[in-house]
């Protein structure tokens, strides 16, 4: 058997789009700022909700590629193409198959197959080129970039709903600590959707104005769109790396948590373990937060059980919205550039006073600290964690 | 040059389900409670059922087990029941349908019924689904060294999507152990890649789907049990070739 390697992944790029801009520098500059990308969406909806639109056109995909053509393939091209000089120096440095490509998708090419099957309705046929596994399949777009970028690693796509790209990430990292990779592009990607916006909806758990995670006044979440890669290596000069990687289940409910929090208890402490790091050293975490009065209950349950008053805790879904399946491996990015930075966003619309026994920033926060950790939690009671950390070196 | 991917698989038990030649029979999946069952889609059913028989054939404790599910389109009869919804008159989508539309409603329902609070995943992987399974089950029994089992399948298409051609619905499940079996010393196997030596660079981008994206399960099955071939290929067209050999 091949030998286990340490568990530290290096992080050594990573892009984002989605509702705060088209590119990392914009949406961090928004961030810091405490500027929202939440608004009344731009199409027409029976009921009243904000959402995480992408502000900036999508280009087509090069015509080599157009029959892979979907809202989800044209993000994973512009995020991969915004990645394009990072990856072609692992894949020189690496070769070619150690470099894996693990990506997330909770709707994959869904936003074509509504419109598919609206026309279908109308009597019209399918749209020339629709193709069950090449528009609707979730491994569309993983083709699609395997194709543009030239890896031939492992490649997949993890789909666990709202929990999909954190676990990529710890799959992706898992990938490295077993030698089958030395670098692996692992992230999330997801389209605003009729039928997450009216399944949410038919939950009863959109919320008809801004979100405000953790805030006493919170009723529901705001669903958004976008996404965001992140390359992993397994030696690099970054000094930030995946340090450990949590994931139980609540083997409690379809769509609702443990009202305890114990299943977020497990993930967070086994990726504490992991790292070896101390509940008192995270400075940062980046919660799931996604605004409903239950799942902010459980989840501040189960950080305060953990962390206690330690570190700040922010959900950032006030400003993006809740990307699905692309949430985990962009609140990653938030993580990974906090580190960076030595800067905490702040939650948006939460209260004047801590209420819930964990340590709700109301202000964008300098700070210089070594850990962050990330949390996203899904339907099927699928809980991850993710550690982040600064390596002396 | 071969390259040895994760640790060595050792193979407990196998549970397979397709349906009987002309009939459509839901399979059993015993291991979902009776009211489960009533509201499990036929993706969950099957792979209950599968998972199901490799517990059984295992004796792996069903609370503790990991659990890896791949498929390459997933819940796409509940995906197609809310868009028939969604854009019918009234655009009354039922909450319970919109929660097992998910991709992990199989793992979600299930950890629920096993009582199981461990890791559990769902992947997806075009054609390549079930390699990249087994790829995914090696590397955790790897670095994680815990009983796995992978459950692997895909439902019929819908034909509204899918004109012009159908296939069959099927799902496998196989029990792997961290230790070698010491009754069983040909259960044990190890997955390889190679490069493919007939890469076609366009190998992915072909419209239609010829068959179950899963199909090589039923093949795969029948050498797991009784193959005399030292190899079995798992992919083919990409730039990397999986296969699973005995060791």
């Amino acid at each position: 058997m091949p030998p286990l390697h340490p568990a530290l992944a290096f992080c050594t790029d990573y892009r984002l789009c989605n509702a705060l801009g088209p590119d990392r520098e914009q949406i961090l500059r928004r961030l810091s700022l405490g500027q929202t990308g939440l608004h009344a969406p731009s199409f027409e909806l029976p009921f009243g909700t904000y959402v995480g639109e992408l502000s900036t056109e999508l280009a087509p995909l090069p015509l080599p590629f157009a029959g892979y053509e979907s809202r989800l393939a044209r993000i994973g091209y512009a995020l991969a193409a915004a990645m394009e000089s990072s990856i072609h120096a692992a894949l020189r440095r690496w070769g070619k198959r150690r470099v894996a490509l693990v990506l997330a998708t909770s709707t994959g090419g869904l936003s074509e197959t509504e419109c598919s099957h609206l026309g279908l309705g109308t009597g019209l046929p399918l749209p020339p080129g629709y193709g069950l596994l090449r528009t609707h399949g979730l491994g569309a777009t993983l083709e699609l970039l395997q194709q543009v970028l030239g890896t031939a690693g492992p490649a997949f796509v993890i789909s666990t709903a709202c929990s999909s790209s954190a676990k990529a990430l710890a799959s992706a990292q898992r990938l490295i600590q077993s030698g089958v990779a030395d670098a692996v592009i692992a992230g999330g990607l997801d389209t605003l959707c009729q039928t997450t916006l009216f399944g949410f909806q038919a939950l009863g758990i959109l919320s008809t104005e801004r979100c405000k995670p953790f805030a006493t006044a919170r009723n529901g979440i705001n669903i958004g769109e976008g996404g965001a890669l992140i390359l992993l290596e397994r030696e690099a000069d970054s000094e930030i790396a995946l340090l450990g990687c949590g994931e139980s289940s609540d083997a409690y409910h379809l769509s609702a948590p443990d009202p305890e929090g114990h299943g977020a208890e497990r993930a967070m402490r086994q990726a504490l373990q992991q790292a070896q790091v101390s509940p008192h050293q995270v400075g940062y975490v980046n919660a799931h937060g996604t605004g409903t009065p239950q799942n902010d209950a459980a989840e501040a349950l189960a950080l305060a059980r953990v962390f206690g008053m330690g570190p700040s805790v922010v959900s950032t879904k006030s400003y993006t919205g809740h990307l699905l399946g692309a949430a985990g491996a962009t609140e990653a990015a938030f993580c990974i550039a906090a580190l960076e930075q030595g800067q905490i966003p702040a939650n948006l619309g939460a209260d004047s006073e801590d209420s819930l026994g964990i340590r709700l920033g109301r202000e964008t926060l300098q700070r210089d600290f070594k850990f962050a950790l990330t949390n996203s939690f899904a339907f099927g009671g699928s809980n991850v964690s993710l550690l982040f950390g600064k390596v002396a070196r | 040059m071969k390259q040895i991917i994760g640790a060595p698989l050792h193979l407990a038990a196998i549970g397979f389900w397709q349906p009987t030649e002309g009939e459509n029979a839901a399979p059993e999946a015993n291991l979902l409670g009776a009211r489960a069952r009533g509201r499990a889609s036929q993706l969950t059913l099957m792979f209950a059922e599968v998972l199901g028989q490799a517990l059984a054939g295992s004796g792996i404790n069903s609370e503790e087990v990991a659990l890896i599910f791949g498929s390459a389109l997933g819940e796409m009869e509940r995906l197609i029941q809310l868009l028939t919804t969604l854009h019918g008159p009234t655009h009354d989508i039922s909450p319970l349908r919109f929660q097992t539309s998910v991709h992990n409603a199989s793992a979600g329902q299930i950890s629920i019924a096993l009582k199981n609070p461990n890791f559990s995943n769902s992947l997806a992987a075009g054609r390549n689904t079930v390699a990249m399974g087994f790829v995914e089950a090696a590397v955790w029994m790897h670095t994680r060294q815990t009983p796995l089992v992978l459950v692997l399948g895909d439902e019929a298409p819908p034909p509204e999507l899918h004109v012009g051609s159908t296939y069959a619905p099927l799902a496998a499940a196989f029990a792997f152990l961290p230790e070698a079996i010491p009754a069983q010393p040909s259960a044990t196997f190890q997955l390889v890649a190679t490069p493919s030596a007939s890469h076609n660079p366009e190998w992915a981008d072909t419209p239609a789907i010829i068959g179950n994206p899963c199909r090589l399960l039923e093949p795969l099955v029948s050498w797991l049990r009784a193959g005399t071939m030292d190899r079995f290929e798992l992919s083919s067209g990409g730039p990397t070739q999986y296969g699973i050999e005995r060791r």
